[in-house]
């Protein structure tokens, strides 16, 4: 088999103040493969974002760092990439999107001087023509009026424009990988829907690949194609989207389903997962979903957490599925 | 954009109203008689009265306030009683040399700092910060007379580099102009220098925390790029308005270098003014100073809207 | 982003042990180098001041026209200077003098200064016409403003602190006043409103003790501005007049003796920047513990 555009192993990111060292992200690997819409779902703090960000090697240095595992683009290692190479990756071969287009747009900047600047970094070509480009960039992510648009600055137009222009500046340079980084939450709920709708058509359209960073479980139901739950730094599951939803393995992902109300019927209650999630550095060794769990038995405390492979491509952190699959064989 | 020029334009107005009011009231509050100090000890009955005459003294405080806004409206600022000239004729010939000073200085002082603010963000905590932000928390707190002083003495004294004080205009020598205007300049620079030093910093460090700067990353800008055209772009949007404060100080800081100097600008006419206590001259000068100050105010008001288009627009 | 590390160290430190607040606002003071540093200079100038006077043999004011400009020695540490007095101990008086008035004029328009920007911040009707005096105030620059009414009023110990007093107020002013605009908005004055208590109880009560912070730290600077203004009104010959054993009259008078008596503007020189300095730090040191915000750093 081909190897896959991104494989990320064994990442761990670390925050270090001058007094003491917090583990923010621990053992993380997973694979995209090109032209997939891979969903990585948590709370807020349990690391996603940051994951996210090592992707494209941009943690907040010196006082975040990546200190273990690798970030393998097209098999060479992100993280350990001299400045000249990361500089052509990011923005050329991976895009990035932001939660807050608001914060994200250089406010002093025209939209469409934003976008010349990206083109221009990445390809030689002349100011006219990559002015050109901005504008069908712009028309392509469904911007009426773009010429006009493009002379714009970012607090003169909507939110929901402003992130198609993130979108827009992300993929430009027709990059095979696009990182969003909870695109829609800042965004009306109306919105919401048609961004999502407008990345994923683009991904199809493009032939690339999609990671979407989100804590909505709802979104990545209806477009992923895989999905990675972590829990407090870690991937606590990981499954094809049909599978995670009829089968969920791990305690957390059968509470996370729980609280995502079903579209198609009423429910009087929703379940919902008591308690707040641990802050970095006040983790429990161990599962670190324990204190939260309602299905804990005897041993999970003690035991040695790794994911457990259950299905193919299907695989949880939990105790009880070693338990179960133990018994079947 | 000319909406919000006209509406900072209307909005000085009344401050300007306010400080020839302020500068005619320092005169109310001198205790005793003005004109009795002015005149001297020794000067007889008639002197005095001659002298509250010319004041216009002898008459009640709502008439004299009427007539010293009658008298503003027409760009009279007052009759100097010890020099025996217009106040306004006398700034006006001085104002050439202070003002090449001050912006001598300014030239000096804002690019060193800009970058040296910028290098001690980038290298935030390492010992070549800690230098600079040092040096200019130094030049914050050293007095600039002093100084000047121990410029005086090293400089001129010692290694003689620069003449000790006095002033040559560049019509006579460039060369000489120079010569007595760089030390001057560069100790009236070194509050401005610190000041500027700390403030680009704080902006420089705060603007790379924000959103717009990780993108600028995440498109692939070099570091050098994404501090110079997103970090310090937005950031200059604050350092403008303190260099406009800087500006305002820059005068008081003329009024000492000057008189370390002896250079014969609008700073030593005050000081002249207020030793010799000619009223007139202090009052004039001081409101042309403050206006000075409200209309280099309204100016970067103005360049804040060329360099943030979120206020260009309201 | 970069507030991650901070604020975790945030919750561990409230997590670990549970110190009681004081002694955490007291471990956050001392690992600032700023104030530390700050605090140190300042305890010296005190010491100086006090204990300089106290064991100097010398009076500050007493001639000895036969040992005229000398040099640094064991008997005259700083020399003396042009009237043969004690360089040394007129440097420690300087330094009580100079403290003194800083004090007054913190404490002067400290209160001014809460006074009209809690009254602008608070009573809506009053805040235009209150600020644009105050905006009149500030359009003249501070120093030049306080060597305009030390000139009008005349040399005095009193009329430099007044001087210095007016020209900071309107600044002070503003800090607690905007302070004050976005204390107002907050639910438990609302809460106060509704359950009667007066504006002047509000005030008293609620919104001056919510601007504190910002206010020591406004004050600290202030400190250090009126120690450089009081030396530079000395100087120009409207601070104190001579013979006060002020350290800009000393360097007013070093001028002169200036080639062949560098001790004389040496050391007030030194004196000044020192304390300048030591408030300045302080003020930063301040600023990072008491109004985060504020500060840029991590």
């Amino acid at each position: 088999m081909a190897s896959p555009l991104l494989s990320v192993e064994a990442l761990r990111v670390v925050a270090e103040t001058r007094y003491r060292q917090n583990l923010l992200v621990e053992d993380i690997s997973f694979d995209v493969r090109a032209g997939e819409f891979v969903g990585i779902v948590g709370e807020s703090g349990c690391g996603k974002s940051l994951t996210a960000l090592s992707l494209m090697g941009l943690l907040p240095k010196p006082a975040v760092r990546a200190s273990h595992g690798k970030v393998l683009f097209e098999n060479r290692n992100v993280l350990s990439m001299p400045a000249r190479d990361l500089h052509h990756l990011r923005g050329n071969e991976i895009g990035m999107i932001f939660q807050d287009p608001m914060s994200a747009l250089n406010p002093v900047q025209t939209v469409g001087q934003q976008i010349v600047e990206t083109i221009l970094l990445h390809e030689s070509m002349s100011r006219d023509a990559a002015w050109q480009r901005t504008i069908d960039v712009l028309k392509e992510v469904n911007i009426p009026a773009s010429e006009e648009r493009a002379r714009a600055y970012p607090h003169q137009l909507s939110g929901g424009m402003r992130q198609r222009v993130m979108i827009a500046m992300a993929i430009v340079c027709r990059p095979k990988l696009l990182v969003a980084d909870e695109p829609t939450t800042a965004l009306d709920v109306t919105i919401q829907a048609q961004i999502l709708e407008l990345l994923d058509q683009l991904r199809r359209e493009r032939g690339m690949a999609l990671v979407l960073i989100t804590h909505d479980l709802g979104l990545v139901a209806e477009y992923a194609d895989r999905v990675l739950v972590m829990y407090s730094g870690r991937i606590v599951e990981q499954a094809p989207v049909a599978d995670l939803f009829t089968r969920p393995q791990h305690p957390y992902t059968r509470g996370l389903l729980g609280s995502v109300p079903p579209l198609d019927e009423d429910v009087e209650e929703l379940i919902t997962i008591e308690g707040q999630p641990p802050t970095p550095g006040a983790w429990p060794s161990g599962c670190r979903f324990l204190p939260r769990c309602r299905e804990q038995q005897v041993g999970c405390a003690s035991w040695p957490v790794r994911l457990v492979p259950f299905h193919e491509d299907h695989a949880a952190a939990c105790m009880l599925l070693e338990r179960e699959t133990a018994d079947v064989d | 954009m000319t909406g919000y020029v006209a509406r900072r334009l209307l909005a000085a107005i009344p401050v300007l109203l306010l400080v020839s009011l302020l500068a005619f009231l320092l005169m109310q509050i001198v205790p005793g008689d003005p004109a009795h100090s002015m005149a001297g000890a020794d000067a007889s009955v008639e002197e005095i009265e001659q002298l509250r005459h010319e004041l216009g003294l002898d008459q009640p405080p709502l008439v004299r306030l009427f007539d010293w806004y009658v008298a503003l409206l027409q760009g009279d600022l007052g009759r100097s009683y010890t020099l025996r000239a217009d106040v306004a004729s006398l700034i006006h010939e001085r104002i050439p040399i202070t003002l090449s000073l001050a912006v001598y200085s300014m030239l000096i002082a804002v690019p060193i700092s800009i970058v040296m603010g910028a290098v001690a963000a980038r290298y935030r905590g390492s010992f070549l910060d800690l230098g600079i932000m040092g040096t200019a928390l130094l030049g914050v707190s050293v007095p600039n007379f002093w100084i000047g002083i121990m410029g005086i003495l090293y400089f001129s004294v010692h290694l003689g580099w620069f003449p000790s004080g006095g002033y040559v205009s560049p019509g006579e020598s460039v060369t000489g102009w120079i010569r007595s205007m760089t030390m001057p300049a560069l100790v009236l620079g070194t509050m401005q220098m610190g000041l500027l030093t700390r403030i680009t910093r704080s902006e420089m460090l705060e603007m790379m925390h924000k959103d717009f700067v990780r993108t600028a990353r995440a498109k692939g800008g070099s570091e050098l790029r994404v501090m110079l055209r997103h970090a310090m772009r937005n950031a200059l949007v604050p350092i403008v308005t303190v260099i406009g404060l800087l500006f305002g100080m820059i005068v008081t800081g003329a009024v000492v270098v000057e008189q370390v100097f002896s250079i014969p600008g609008l700073g030593r006419l005050i000081v002249q003014a207020i030793l010799t206590r000619d009223y007139p001259l202090i009052q004039g000068s001081l409101l042309f100073v403050a206006a000075a100050f409200v209309f280099i105010n309204l100016l970067v008001d103005i360049s804040y809207a060329y360099l943030d288009p979120r206020i260009r627009q309201t | 982003m970069a507030n991650v590390a901070a604020s975790l160290t945030d919750t561990q430190m409230t997590r670990a042990a549970m110190p009681s607040p004081r002694a955490l606002l007291v471990q956050r003071f001392l690992r600032s180098p700023a104030f530390v540093v700050g605090l140190a200079i300042v305890v010296l100038l005190v010491v100086m001041g006090v204990l300089g006077v106290w064991l100097s043999p010398y009076d500050a004011t007493a001639m000895n026209l036969r040992n005229r400009l000398s040099p640094p020695t064991a008997q005259n540490w700083f020399g003396t200077d042009n009237f043969g007095r004690d360089n040394f101990t007129r440097v420690a008086v300087g330094s009580q003098m100079s403290l003194f008035v800083g004090l007054m004029v913190v404490l002067i328009s400290g209160v001014g200064g809460a006074l009209i920007g809690a009254i602008a911040g608070y009573v809506r009707s009053l805040d235009n016409i209150m600020m644009r005096v105050m905006d009149a105030f500030m359009a003249f620059p501070a120093m030049l403003l306080a060597i305009a009414i030390t000139a009008a009023l005349g040399p005095s110990l009193f009329n430099v602190v007044i001087a210095l007093a007016i020209s900071y107020i309107p600044r002070t002013a503003r800090i607690v006043r905007s302070s004050t605009l976005v204390v107002r908005e907050q639910q438990f004055i609302e809460a106060a409103q509704v359950a009667g208590s007066s504006t002047a109880r509000i005030l008293r009560v609620h919104i001056l003790p919510n601007c504190l912070s910002a206010m020591v730290v406004q004050l600290t600077f202030v400190f250090a501005y009126a120690v450089l203004a009081e030396a530079t009104l000395s100087y120009l010959g409207v601070g104190l007049p001579p013979p006060a054993p002020t350290w800009g009259n000393a360097i007013s008078a070093g001028r002169e003796y200036i080639i062949e008596a560098w001790w004389m503007s040496v050391f007030p020189g030194l004196a000044i920047t020192l304390a300048v300095l030591g408030f300045n730090l302080l003020g930063d040191g301040l600023r990072d513990v008491l109004d985060p915000h504020l500060a840029t750093e991590m």
